[in-house]
């Protein structure tokens, strides 16, 4: 089984909340990128199965960057822990830098841990300067 | 495998405008790498993204592998790194361009940050880095990075200045083999050595937080877009059709083919224009001819 990550916007709930194809962070803006473990299907592009790991199932968030000092490893924590846990978050802080698409992620669950698949798009927006030059 | 860059030399100014330490606000050049949903709101604007023949309209994902391998082929085209890539380069000795304050020319542009510069052994042989992926040979001497002169990184060049501090002062790294400042006033005495510096530079136009300057996106979107209709287009298998009975004619002509046709010329001739103009930003553009 091929098991995935996509994105959500707008999560008030664990029956509000929208499936998005693409994210953009505000550079500087901390607060919460939450997500949700999918069962990826081969052959199906829309509508992918939530999957829902067990009780103990712990999820890492690598956002990979070229310079190693700009790493950064957080552990995810399940959002609605009693009602849905294939809904997760990561926290954001407002010195990360994330870089496009960089999202590693890796599920340990019943002792076996597995690369998950991201399957969104994820951009950071900068407010500042830095729109003017790079 | 990410990189310490915390002690890497950065460039003068930014890749993109070159050289700028500081630019007025109001006017955005630089924007995040395109994304799907940019692409078909700047390339296909009230087109529907549909095959003719299946019905199915055109997925997020496949859309997002469009632009993969537009950013690929734009690349290639280009020859520049859109996103960062860091690099090692191993470049010859010259003694001519040794005595101009060691002139490097490194063979991809443009650069953001060196690293690291030394002169290396050949012998990966027992190393610190001996099993690594790729091994980067026995380091002899490394000039300190205050030393890198990164006037013209932009355009691939590096030079050492000043020269002087540079013979006088010793190798910071354990050597293999003799180090320090004598090596430096010796080697002017030889000729051609292939493979001696190790340059190790980060390379790209893209921002280390993403960030790309907006025409790399138009002519990524470019290539992708080209990609896109030249898929769509033979899928058109009635492109216009006719009838006349009895000096009665009628003809219809197939509106979405037409508008991809169209699009596509218009497409071919701007991607031609701005590589050119992305090659040029770079220096990576010749004219070569006879007088």
């Amino acid at each position: 089984m091929r098991l995935g990550i996509r994105l959500l916007d707008n999560v008030t709930s664990y029956n509000s909340y929208r499936v998005v194809d693409e994210l953009s962070l505000i550079k500087g803006n901390s607060g919460y990128l939450y997500f949700q473990v999918i069962s990826i299907i081969e052959g199906c592009d829309e509508g992918e199965l939530r999957y829902i790991p067990t009780d103990t199932a712990e999820i890492n968030i690598k956002f990979l960057h070229i310079d190693s000092n700009k790493e950064i490893t957080r552990a995810a924590e399940k959002a609605f822990p009693d009602e849905d846990r294939s809904i997760w978050r990561v926290e954001i802080q407002s010195g990360d830098e994330i870089a496009p698409d960089s999202i590693y992620a890796t599920m340990t669950d019943g002792g076996t841990t597995q690369r998950l698949i991201f399957t969104s798009t994820l951009r950071t927006t900068v407010t500042d300067t830095k729109r003017f030059y790079c | 495998m990410s990189i310490d860059l915390k002690d890497a030399k950065r460039n003068i100014g930014s890749v993109f405008p070159e050289k700028a330490i500081d630019a007025a606000p109001g006017f955005e050049r630089v924007e995040p790498l395109i994304t799907p949903k940019m692409f078909v709101s700047r390339f296909f604007e009230g087109i529907p993204l549909i095959s003719p023949i299946t019905k199915k309209k055109i997925t997020q994902k496949e859309l997002k592998d469009y632009l993969k391998r537009g950013m690929a082929i734009a690349e290639a085209d280009t020859k520049i790194d859109i996103a960062p890539v860091f690099r090692r380069h191993r470049l010859p000795f010259d003694p001519n361009l040794y005595h101009k304050f060691i002139h490097l020319e490194i063979p991809n542009k443009p650069i953001q940050k060196v690293n690291r510069l030394a002169i290396c052994a050949a012998s990966y042989q027992f190393t610190e880095n001996e099993d690594d992926e790729y091994p980067a040979g026995a380091e002899i001497y490394k000039l300190p990075n205050q030393w890198i002169d990164m006037a013209h990184a932009t355009r691939g060049i590096l030079n050492v200045n000043p020269l002087n501090p540079a013979f006088s002062a010793i190798g910071t790294q354990t050597a293999v083999a003799a180090s320090g400042a004598t090596i430096l006033q010796f080697i002017g005495q030889m000729g051609w050595v292939p493979g001696y510096w190790v340059v190790e530079c980060l390379h790209g136009f893209c921002s280390e937080d993403g960030n790309v300057p907006v025409v790399v996106n138009e002519l990524v979107g470019m290539k992708a877009a080209l990609l896109l209709i030249s898929n769509l287009i033979p899928q058109y298998q009635i492109v216009s059709q006719s009838l006349s009975l009895d000096g009665l004619g009628q003809s219809v002509t197939n509106q979405a083919y037409q508008l991809l046709q169209i699009k596509q010329q218009q497409l071919m001739l701007d991607y031609k224009e701005m590589k050119n103009t992305i090659k040029t930003m770079t220096g990576n553009n010749f004219l070569i001819g006879n007088v």
